[in-house]
């Protein structure tokens, strides 16, 4: 047998497509071959290499394509919301109308606050300047009118 | 609780169970997503293989003729859908005259002087393999499938997976500079 069988053989021996018995004769080669038993190193070392590649994650957004297949034509949609939520409460651990009702919260306080800061009913601003021997001075941030 | 067999699952299926449908995508998603996403190098063609095996499954659930081997008839779909739109792909980017060899060459942000951990360096070498040795490696390897069962899915013999998948580590080695 040629090197490049032996390794051929090796290859497929790693992959245990290879019985024992027949695995013997690449070993008393690999004794005495100093290329192929480099060519054993190399494969084993890329195998552990190769598993510790991280695998892809899957978008939330395939698993809603992939299950809106799933539902029959003019469905409600009912059946794919849920379906959703399980596969998001499967991967996060967060149920989906939670994380729906703390987003809705966030809008809502952002919506309230931006109400409060621009009400044009806001009373101007009053600030008292203290000045020793001067008698007592109101200051307002409006115009004179505002703080007629 | 006993897990359900594809084979029940498949079943279900046929009868217009989508609860069924969905337990199966759980089980398949991440697997052909990441068999999908190295073997086109990109994240939105391995969508788009995994989004047409199941389109496949949900219209053909009846034909599949060994219900056993559903696992082996995912991959050789979304294999064959892999390669078709890689194929489209690059038709796309030859009619817009662009210089790009590769159609990952554009969605990977890595070069081989950027993958600095072995990682990343091993899976930018396997995007550089030819695709006959990188498909049989990848399921060999991610997958761990008989070389029987890979020549199903590539519609090939045992004997030539054997074959290919030697050369693939010999190439592999070598773009590592092994």
């Amino acid at each position: 047998m040629s090197c490049m069988e032996i390794q051929e053989g090796i290859s497929a021996f790693i992959d245990d497509a290879v019985p024992e018995e027949e695995a013997g004769s690449f070993f008393s080669h690999i004794a005495d071959c100093e290329e192929c038993r480099r060519f054993l190193q190399t494969s084993v070392r890329m195998r552990g290499m190769i598993a510790r590649i991280p695998e892809p994650g899957v978008t939330p957004h395939l698993d809603a394509r992939v299950l809106a297949i799933a539902l029959p034509a003019g469905r409600s949609g009912g059946k794919a919301r849920r379906l959703v939520s399980s596969l998001w409460q499967q991967r996060l651990g967060v149920p989906l109308p939670a994380v729906a009702a703390g987003i809705a919260l966030i809008v809502l306080s952002a919506l309230v606050s931006a109400w409060l800061w621009l009400s044009p009913a806001r009373a101007p601003e009053q600030e008292v300047v203290y000045i020793f021997g001067m008698p007592q001075i109101e200051v307002y941030s409006g115009t004179h009118a505002d703080a007629q | 609780m006993q897990v359900p067999t594809d084979e029940l699952l498949l079943e279900e299926v046929r009868g217009g169970n989508t609860e069924a449908f969905a337990a199966l995508y759980r089980r398949y998603r991440a697997p052909l997503f990441a068999f999908c996403s190295r073997l086109t190098g990109n994240r939105e063609h391995a969508e788009d293989a995994v989004h047409e095996s199941f389109l496949k499954l949900s219209r053909s659930a009846d034909g599949i003729r060994s219900p056993g081997a559903l696992r082996t008839w995912l991959f050789r779909v979304a294999r064959n859908e892999s390669l078709m739109i890689r194929r489209q792909n690059r038709k796309i980017v030859r009619l817009a005259e662009t210089d790009i060899d590769t159609p990952w060459e554009e969605n990977t942000p890595l070069t081989l002087l950027e993958a600095r951990d072995g990682a990343a360096q091993i899976e930018y070498a396997l995007l550089r393999l030819k695709t006959e040795y990188r498909e049989v490696l990848l399921l060999r390897e991610f997958e761990d499938l008989s070389y029987a069962e890979i020549a199903q899915i590539t519609g090939s013999t045992p004997s030539a997976v054997k074959a290919r998948i030697f050369k693939a580590r010999k190439a592999l080695a070598q773009k590592l500079g092994l």
